[in-house]
């Protein structure tokens, strides 16, 4: 099996506080790998280490590296938003731009010169029907994407992310903020894309963790404590520390 | 009584009493600006009064009842008579008199007849029955005829036999006259339009030089500085530059920008013309200038409140998607701050379309001859003196020799004043407003 990403002994420090605490985890191409953990233990973190997220938020410093097939992305000449091209990014809360939906899913491919106007609404109708949107905002495309509702708005911002035909996904808590029948969608979701993507999912709900990803990371205080495929992680986790998060003992 | 005070009602009424008594005092203000100022051009009834037996009955105006001084029990009333049609510059102690009230006849002519004129002497006359295609046939008040030719007269009516529907087209015309004409050697009956011009060229020069400036130091510092103690110092001496006084500001604009920077200019590009200066001498430009200066520190806040408040998430969606700092910055972040943006703009047009005491520094004047914008190459005169409404009240209020119209003209200029500004704000706000429509923020 082939892994997409690589994080190889990776540190991370906030300020004067460490985060992650030499990190090595391999991420299989075309699977879903989920990152648990209790609340502050640097899953998140760890996340916005793969498309170098981290150091727009605070200063950060980091140690280790991240190779996206086999290239480093911490070198001091990565283009940054190639990068970020190549590892798209949802967020917790849906952000839509102030923008039309149309506008919104348009912005990342016009960033990279698509000004082809033909081309700009295949690529547009093809993302939103990749996320099972198009039927619902086809008829309003060009109104503003904040009248969509919050499970709309989050498959809006997946779409925005896939439109620029990203290697790899990254989500960070994508359905935390929905209802149920909206996570069922997006987990639905996820589950086709990883076809054609490489997800990796930040989740504090471990049966959707179970239910939707591959391999399964558990990461505490800033370590990793064990990954493997999910299956193992939830039957035969050998660490104690594992078995208590994920049968609800502590976290 | 006990309970009331313990659940802490006096302060509601505290606070909403002190809130009531600023709302009281905005509308005495708006209301006396108001009522005074549209008191001025309306047209006054004229009145007979006769000083002896043996003169003539004169025409004049009622100005406002004298109260009896001490050992006169008697009223008197102040009487304007109008310009004379001989002195070509009537001295204001000649045209105002003192009248008891028994000289005050009862009857109003109905031929009491007011002419305003070209050169702004403004005559009350009784009007005679001959007429001609050149000239207007007048009685005045010591009984002589005169002819008047009509190209000298601006205007006339007959104050005693107008119709109130008369009177509002009379009202709505002096107006009209009021706000499109130049001023004259009269300040009571000349028009304020350079003053109307000047202030409104002035303040959108200024609106053009400061928002770029101040938008652009406002995203430096938000977006790019680091968030450090230097940041910070920049930032609190940036607040503290809108406390600079205004006359202060003045100074520095006269001594580095005529001085210095015009100065350089006529060196560089106008010697043949020196010692005569071009630039070098207070103007239009350099008043901009210095008004856009002083009210950069409220646009760099407004600027910076509205980027603070945009949600960092829509930034950090912004860069996940590949854009770089530049292009989330003007494709994120200023369309959703612009809002913030014009509220800055508008908060230093109000405060610059008010401002004089600077612009005495640096290129207001009684009165300009040539308007800063005119049909002659090329067109926008940025190195002319120009007329501001602001200065043009004080100087039309108390540099006026004439006190009596010096009172309502400061209400009227006030006035006009007043609304240029509102306009201007209610413009900027109406654009906000759209928007605000269109980049609603999220929550």
């Amino acid at each position: 099996m082939q892994s997409k990403l690589v994080v190889d002994n990776f540190s991370l420090w906030f300020s004067q506080q460490q985060v992650l605490d030499r990190i090595a985890l391999q991420i299989p191409a075309n699977r879903v790998t989920a990152l648990i953990g209790p609340s502050g233990c640097g899953k998140s973190s760890l996340l916005r280490a793969m498309n170098r997220m981290n150091e727009l938020m605070l200063e950060c410093r980091s140690e280790g590296d991240v190779q996206l097939d086999g290239q480093s992305i911490y070198r001091v000449d990565t283009d940054l938003a190639r990068l970020r091209c190549r590892v798209g990014m949802v967020f917790q809360k849906p952000n839509p731009f102030p923008k039309s939906v149309y506008d919104n899913v348009a912005f990342g491919l016009r960033l990279q010169g698509e000004r082809s106007h033909r081309r700009l609404d295949e690529q547009v109708e093809s993302a939103l029907k990749q996320v099972g949107l198009w039927s619902e905002v086809k008829q309003r495309l060009h109104q503003t994407a904040l009248s969509l509702s919050t499970g709309q708005q989050q498959r809006l911002v997946i779409a925005r992310a896939i439109a620029l035909q990203p290697e790899v996904l990254l989500l960070d808590e994508p359905a935390s903020a929905l209802d149920p029948i909206s996570t069922l969608k997006i987990e639905e979701l996820i589950y086709e894309l990883k076809a054609s993507y490489t997800v990796v999912i930040v989740t504090h709900n471990m049966q959707q963790a179970a239910r939707i990803s591959d391999f399964t990371a558990f990461l505490n205080q800033g370590r990793l404590v064990e990954w493997g495929e999910t299956h193992t992680i939830f039957t035969q986790p050998t660490s104690q520390h594992t078995e208590d998060y994920i049968t609800g003992r502590f976290g | 009584m006990r309970q009331w005070w313990q659940q802490g009602s006096p302060w509601v009424w505290l606070s909403a009493s002190a809130l009531l008594l600023c709302l009281g005092l905005f509308m005495a203000l708006l209301l006396l600006i108001t009522s005074k100022g549209l008191q001025h051009l309306w047209p006054a009834p004229l009145v007979q009064f006769q000083l002896t037996e043996q003169t003539e009955p004169e025409l004049g105006r009622l100005m406002r009842r004298q109260d009896a001084t001490d050992g006169m029990d008697r009223a008197l009333w102040l009487v304007d008579r109008g310009d004379s049609l001989q002195a070509r510059d009537s001295s204001p102690a000649g045209r105002y008199l003192l009248i008891t009230a028994t000289e005050l006849l009862p009857e109003r002519p109905a031929e009491a007849v007011l002419v305003q004129m070209y050169d702004g002497r403004t005559l009350y006359a009784w009007r005679q029955p001959q007429r001609t295609a050149d000239a207007f046939w007048l009685q005045t008040g010591t009984g002589e005829q005169v002819a008047l030719p009509w190209e000298q007269v601006r205007a006339h009516w007959l104050p005693n036999q107008l119709s109130w529907w008369q009177k509002l087209q009379l009202y709505l015309q002096e107006w009209r006259h009021f706000l499109t004409a130049s001023p004259n050697q009269n300040p009571g009956t000349g028009g304020i339009f350079p003053a109307i011009f000047g202030t409104l060229v002035m303040v959108l020069l200024m609106a053009v030089l400061v928002t770029p400036f101040g938008i652009l130091a406002a995203i430096y510092l938000h977006e790019y500085a680091g968030k450090n103690w230097l940041t910070q110092w920049i930032r609190t001496s940036v607040y503290n530059l809108a406390g600079i006084p205004s006359v202060v500001m003045g100074v520095f604009g006269l001594a580095f920008f005529v001085y210095v920077l015009g100065g350089s200019l006529d060196r560089l590009f106008y010697p043949d013309q020196l010692p005569a200066p071009t630039f070098g001498t207070p103007g239009l430009f350099w008043a901009a200038l210095t008004l856009a200066l002083l009210t950069l520190p409220v646009v760099i806040v407004a600027t910076e409140e509205g980027l603070a408040k945009l949600p960092q998430a829509q930034r950090l969606g912004s860069f996940a998607l590949g854009a770089t700092q530049a292009e989330t910055i003007w494709k994120v972040v200023v369309p959703q701050a612009a809002p913030a943006m014009l509220t800055g703009l508008i908060l230093a047009v109000a405060r610059a379309a008010g401002e004089v005491a600077p612009l005495m520094l640096v290129g207001v004047v009684k009165s300009a001859p040539q308007l800063p914008i005119d049909g002659q190459f090329p067109y926008i005169h940025l190195e002319r003196k120009f007329m501001h409404l602001g200065y043009h009240l004080y100087d039309a209020g108390f540099q006026n020799p004439d006190t009596e119209v010096a009172i309502s003209l400061v209400f009227t200029i006030g006035l006009v004043l007043l609304t240029l500004i509102l306009l201007l704000n209610l413009s900027a706000f109406l654009l906000r407003q759209q928007l605000r429509r269109k980049y609603r923020l999220i929550d």
